[in-house]
């Protein structure tokens, strides 16, 4: 059940390339946040009618000690206002929201983590849990550059075998993160393999479309724009192959297999 | 609510404890909102609009954040009437709020059978004749365009129904006051207004419009100026109630319509922001009452004093 909270903001770590990560005191999202999970959040503001006016959609990164995390990448208005925030200055905050990850799918198989710019968010929480059960796993994290590639220690710490892939191939191998991927299915067979996967579209839709091709189990966590996050505005819509869902009930995550891509 | 302020309003024979409601397409079926606070502290609510069968809305790209507000294009997505009686109803038994249902038809024939069918339940204190909405090319918008259409929606649904009647209007026409007049003549209740203004935005890089729908329906404090002026203008051309509604985001935006000339408000756009605003508000405006020595908030309706201005 979601919360409604005004919560302090403990650190705002800079991570380089528009990329911060912030902590805040949040006791029953902490407590609640499972892998998959978002909040939405905004800082709180002295003006009637802030700018911009909707809180924005993040992902939990951490939980623990009565504190969430989240990484923020600076795109527009609502991002930059929550990256200039500093420690003791509060948020609005709503959450936990979403489905979350099915955490059984990948029970006894290699669990492979696929993740790309920012999506890296919402796979670390997993990681963890995965983890945490004794499950194997290895993430393929695709970034633009070398410095693009944030947080990467902290699932190597979780003893996740990590591999990189950068545009330039300053980091890891050249190329996108599909084709790390591409890489993996010639030493897994696909039916040891479970997948997640975050990150931006023509990621996902490619991460899908291999993972189907080969009847590999795959949830995807979406990203849409919404305006409430709980299930209310119905902006986030998604199409599957039944309806339209929405991605903040419904989702963040759904099956690979569900999903209706774009082309 | 304190009790040296009475903050309760009647509409059509119904009295709603206080005057801040909220508006359709922004409260879900209420329940949604059951988890943050106690819903029975609201005047009322409307339920997203309901039709016949249930739609399945636009695709995606539903919503743009633009300035002071958003544009959207949900493209009518809702559960049906069936299921919002089979369902939803049920669970708003135990909460003391007023529930107006919102109700869409594509002909006056739809809107008289929607009528008829939510017209047994008590639970239902109104219907909200949706008349307005922006972001469908087949069904609604046209009714609200037309004069004599939207008589007919509203007769067909009187009808119907021993239920009070209310037309939410569109904004989007030369004169909202002719509009107005013939829901009025045609037997309505009480009018809501304003839907949203018609808006368009676009992303620039890829040339392409924002929304799916191409265009949408512009919400929040944006459009609240604009909102307050049609209350105005209709609240000066007709006898029945005007419910105001249009980016109201505090009491004090509350305030300006109901000074203008609203029974009620709706509160919408600000529901997606914060959850809890629409409580706030009707909070906040219960203080503002005893802070300025005003004893009952119907005192307020209507209020404004134009000195020597000329009115329009």
């Amino acid at each position: 059940m979601p919360h409604l909270v005004g919560a302090t903001l403990l650190d705002n770590r800079d991570l380089g390339r528009n990329n911060f990560l912030l902590s805040f005191e949040a006791v029953q999202i902490s407590a609640e946040a499972r892998p998959g999970h978002f909040v939405m959040a905004a800082p709180e503001s002295r003006q009637v009618v802030p700018s911009p006016l909707l809180k924005r959609a993040l992902a939990i990164y951490s939980t623990g000690d009565s504190q969430i995390s989240v990484l923020v990448k600076v795109i527009g208005e609502g991002t930059a206002r929550l990256a200039s925030m500093n420690p003791g200055q509060r948020a609005d905050i709503i959450g936990p929201l979403g489905n979350g990850f099915d955490l059984e799918a990948g029970k006894g198989r290699v669990n492979m983590l696929v993740a790309g710019g920012v999506g890296i968010a919402s796979v670390h929480l997993l990681a963890r849990e995965l983890r945490r059960r004794g499950e194997d796993v290895i993430l393929l994290y695709g970034g633009r550059t070398a410095a693009d590639l944030v947080l990467q220690d902290d699932f190597r710490e979780l003893g996740v075998l990590a591999f990189v892939t950068t545009d330039d191939g300053a980091a890891g191998v050249r190329g996108f993160v599909t084709a790390a991927l591409q890489e993996q299915l010639k030493v897994y067979s696909s039916e040891s393999l479970n997948m997640y996967a975050c990150g931006p579209e023509p990621m996902l839709r490619e991460v899908s479309r291999i993972a189907c091709s080969r009847g590999i189990p795959c949830q995807v966590s979406v990203e849409a724009r919404m305006a409430c996050g709980f299930g209310v505005c119905l902006g986030c819509s998604v199409r599957t192959r039944a309806s339209y869902r929405l991605a903040c009930t419904h989702g963040p995550v759904f099956q690979a297999s569900e999903i209706v891509w774009d082309e | 609510m304190s009790p040296t302020v009475n903050m309760s309003v009647e509409i059509a024979g119904v009295r709603f404890k206080n005057p801040v409601l909220t508006a359709s397409g922004t409260f879900g079926y209420g329940i949604e909102f059951a988890q943050f606070f106690d819903i029975s502290l609201l005047g009322g609510f409307c339920t997203k609009g309901l039709s016949l069968a249930p739609m399945a809305g636009n695709p995606p790209g539903r919503i743009v954040e633009t300035p002071a507000g958003m544009l959207n294009a949900i493209g009518l997505e809702n559960i049906g009437v069936d299921r919002f009686i089979l369902e939803k109803l049920p669970l708003l038994e135990p909460y003391d709020t007023r529930v107006i249902a919102n109700i869409l038809g594509k002909t006056s024939e739809e809107f008289a059978e929607l009528a008829r069918r939510l017209d047994p339940f008590d639970k239902v204190s109104a219907l909200e004749l949706n008349i307005s909405c922006p972001n469908i090319k087949q069904g609604g918008i046209h009714f609200g365009h037309d004069p004599r259409m939207a008589a007919q929606a509203v007769q067909a649904a009187k009808a119907s129904t021993r239920k009070p009647v209310w037309v939410k209007l569109s904004p989007n026409v030369t004169d909202i006051r002719i509009i107005a007049t013939a829901c009025e003549d045609a037997g309505a209740d009480a009018l809501t207004l304003v839907n949203t203004f018609v808006g368009m935005s676009i992303d620039v890089y890829k040339r392409r419009p924002m929304l799916s729908n191409v265009t949408g329906g512009l919400s929040g404090p944006a459009i609240r100026p604009l909102a307050v002026r049609l209350v105005y203008q209709v609240a000066r051309s007709v006898q029945i109630p005007v419910v105001g509604i249009g980016g109201i985001i505090c009491a004090q935006d509350a305030l300006e319509f109901m000074i203008a000339g609203a029974r009620a408000v709706q509160v919408g756009t600000a529901n997606f922001t914060d959850p809890t605003a629409a409580l706030k508000i009707a909070q906040e405006l219960e203080r503002h009452c005893e802070k300025y020595g005003i004893r009952d908030i119907n005192e307020l309706v209507g209020s404004l004093s134009l000195g020597e201005k000329t009115p329009i």
